[in-house]
């Protein structure tokens, strides 16, 4: 859990109701594909080794294959941290009061921007693809009455269900909203709107 | 003939581009990665794999004679690479 005291602009009494992240699994294809450049010196070693017997007979050829593979393998190892940050710094809260929303891009491209949640207008979980199905992980569409751009929550487990209590949040906070004084904000009070999931076909 | 040290010159290049990219990426962790122990464990894990690969090559490169030239393809490859060995097919 995270210490909502560390975040800008917290309110007290904020409290933190759902802290989320890219489904695991959708780090599977980097470790596959990390695997495979993971190979690919072995593979170059082997074949020399089937095709030329002769080829690393000379020490000065292995001192050559082993520079360029341990760069190779340095470079590789990084490329997969600089992904697994990617995903690690991908993160979504939710409190009773707003929602945040920072992505990483790449190394160098950070975006923070937060949500009040009596401003929610609309709120669609997605799963789709038989992958998506089985491990219940998706896509949830949120909509703000002032802006036409939606928040959106990427590959995160459990969809349906954040998105129920993201809907039940927004609806107290506009009650809440409400009777401190303020404006109505002008969203009808949410129900669940949740595109049931699909299998692919193709 | 090209001298093996050349190439170990160039690994240290490469290194150095490296130690700076690993550098920036750790910055990032610790800025904005947040104090729980995932981030501690994989940082420490992405450490040490690297700092047991440079140590290892490093190990392996005190032993290594740099004085020495290598040809890059032996004498079977050029001929193979650049048509040579059709000469030496007989029907």
């Amino acid at each position: 859990m995270i210490d909502l005291s560390n975040l800008p602009t917290s309110r007290p009494g904020e409290e933190n109701i759902f802290f989320l992240r890219r489904h695991w699994f959708v780090l599977i294809p980097i470790l596959i594909a990390f695997a495979v450049v993971l190979s690919l010196p072995f593979a170059v070693y082997a074949l020399l080794h089937i095709q030329y017997p002769l080829f690393f007979q000379a020490p000065e050829r292995f001192t050559l294959y082993v520079l360029g593979s341990s760069m190779f393998f340095l470079y590789a190892w990084l490329f997969l941290f600089q992904n697994y940050i990617d995903w690690f710094l991908d993160i979504w809260i939710v409190t009773n009061h707003r929602i945040i929303n920072i992505e990483q891009h790449g190394l160098f491209g950070r975006t923070m921007s937060e949500l009040m949640l009596y401003n929610v207008q609309d709120v669609t979980s997605e799963v789709k693809g038989i992958i998506h199905t089985l491990f219940d992980y998706g896509v949830i569409h949120i909509q703000t009455a002032a802006e036409t751009t939606r928040f959106v929550f990427e590959d995160i487990p459990h969809p349906n269900h954040v998105a129920k209590r993201v809907i039940e949040l927004a609806n107290e906070a506009r009650v809440q909203h409400e009777r401190e004084g303020n404006m109505p904000a002008q969203t009808p009070a949410l129900g669940p709107r949740i595109v049931p999931p699909k299998t692919q076909t193709s | 003939m090209i001298p093996l040290g050349y190439f170990l010159i160039a690994w240290i290049v490469l290194l150095g581009l490296y130690a700076v990219l690993v550098l920036l990426t750790l910055l990032q962790m610790i800025r904005h990665g947040l104090h729980t122990p995932a981030a501690y464990i994989s940082t420490f894990l992405f450490i040490i794999v690297i700092l047991a690969v440079v140590i290892g090559s490093g190990l392996y490169f005190s032993g290594v004679d740099w004085t020495g030239g290598i040809d890059l393809l032996p004498d079977g490859l050029n001929l193979f690479f650049f048509g040579g060995g059709a000469k030496n097919i007989s029907l």
